[in-house]
């Protein structure tokens, strides 16, 4: 039988069916919004909460619970349910107290204590976030952070316990899309320089784009970006196409070889097995189908055999409060640059400048 | 500034959390930075190199 992450959502998954103690079952609580905690492993944008929250107005109240486990205190992390809790903080806000508790699902609290028990809790938790996301419209950086995560999150847990089958297979079914696909996603996780990693945030390229250029030495897309910030216009497959090209040494026209070196006899090399490290950079590329405007309309899965699973990603550990102060204080001073430059949002800036202020007191307290 | 990555997007999550679970700020005053650090994250992710 196969890794079931829905099992994880049932709160009887390997890592809970670890004592008697684990084995109930997550249980449903109406719980004040004033008490759930955002996870900062969260990595969705919060947008459209105004919408939401009047939606729930309409609905009579948030229908679907969110999933949240209890970190002591009265207090509860929030697994799923970030922008459901913000929009009914908002309803509560403007005086709308009956949205003040929101149903949730908690896991159990009488669960198996200790450090490994806690740290495999962690991951499951983690996992659970993007699974249980899956209705959330996305855009194509929030996919590549769902594979990358999910599949350090996986090579963790494999650590403490035998998950079968492949991890891009495993991947591919908790986000509804194909292995290849995965393997895309990888590319540019792994390949991809920075600047077109904002850009692909920036929704400046696509997915199809981004692939394809990670599928570039570093080097050429590094002068490929310069390019583009110098042109300023928007990046094509046919561009990437260009670069290549570009890229490769230049070698005689078929047949000139043999004419002047009579070197038919010589048998090239083999060409090399790919290495662990090189991932699906080395896989050669089937031709792009090209519309007759030149915009892409779709990209080829990567040709077989399938990339090889890549090493794990270190999973990063919670954030400290010294190095989010530190982050903060130089977000800070940006917000405080933006003051003198964006004179029609000069309030905003103001009031968010003040809001850190007051954080990064708070966490350095 | 340097360049927004997940870890800033991050440190402001950790940030509203301080905030919001602070004894010494008002649950109204947390409620409203909250809000304003919520809209500059979103505005980051979007829009900032």
């Amino acid at each position: 039988m196969g890794f079931d992450i829905m099992s994880l959502q049932k709160g009887r998954g390997t890592v809970q069916a670890r004592s008697k103690a684990d084995e109930g079952r997550a249980v449903l609580k109406y719980i004040d919004v004033e008490d759930l905690v955002p996870s900062e492993d969260n990595f969705y944008s919060m947008s459209a909460i105004e919408e939401l929250a009047s939606l729930i107005e309409l609905s009579g109240g948030v229908k679907q619970p969110a999933l949240v486990s209890p970190m002591g205190g009265g207090k509860y992390k929030v697994i799923a349910g970030h922008r459901r809790r913000l929009a009914s903080l908002q309803l509560v806000k403007q005086g709308k107290e009956a949205y003040r508790k929101m149903p949730c699902m908690v896991e159990d609290a009488e669960r198996e204590q200790g450090p490994e028990a806690d740290e495999l809790r962690a991951i499951d938790e983690a996992i659970l976030l993007i699974t249980t996301n899956g209705q959330r419209e996305k855009t194509d950086w929030d996919k590549v952070q769902e594979a990358t995560r999910l599949r350090a999150l996986l090579e963790k847990k494999r650590r403490f316990e035998k998950i079968p089958g492949e991890t891009r297979k495993i991947i591919a079914e908790q986000l509804g899309t194909t292995p290849a696909q995965v393997g895309r996603y990888d590319s540019i996780e792994k390949h991809l320089i920075p600047a077109f990693k904002t850009w692909l945030e920036q929704e400046k390229i696509g997915i199809s784009v981004a692939y394809e250029l990670s599928m570039l030495p570093e080097d050429v897309q590094e002068i490929a970006a310069e390019e583009c910030r110098e042109t300023r216009a928007p990046v094509t497959l046919e561009d990437v196409r260009r670069w290549k090209r570009d890229a490769e040494p230049w070698t005689p026209p078929a047949g000139a070889e043999q004419e002047t070196t009579g070197a038919a006899e010589e048998v090239p090399p083999p060409p090399l097995p790919p290495t662990e490290n090189e991932g699906v950079r080395t896989e050669p590329t089937k031709p792009t189908p090209m519309p007759p405007d030149g915009k892409i309309v779709d990209f080829p899965a990567p040709s077989s055999p399938p990339p090889a699973e890549d090493t794990p990603r270190p999973e990063k550990e919670p954030m400290h409060k010294r190095m989010a102060a530190n982050i903060l204080e130089d977000l800070q001073m940006y917000c405080e640059e933006m003051l003198g430059i964006e004179a029609g949002q000069a309030e905003t800036w103001m009031e968010r400048a003040d809001a850190l202020a007051v954080a990064i007191a708070a966490l350095r307290r | 500034m340097g360049k927004v990555t997940i870890e800033t997007l991050r440190a402001l999550v950790v940030a509203t959390n301080s905030l919001r679970f602070n004894p010494a700020i008002d649950p109204d005053t947390a409620d409203s930075y909250e809000r304003l650090l919520v809209g500059l994250r979103d505005e980051l992710a979007k829009e900032i190199e």
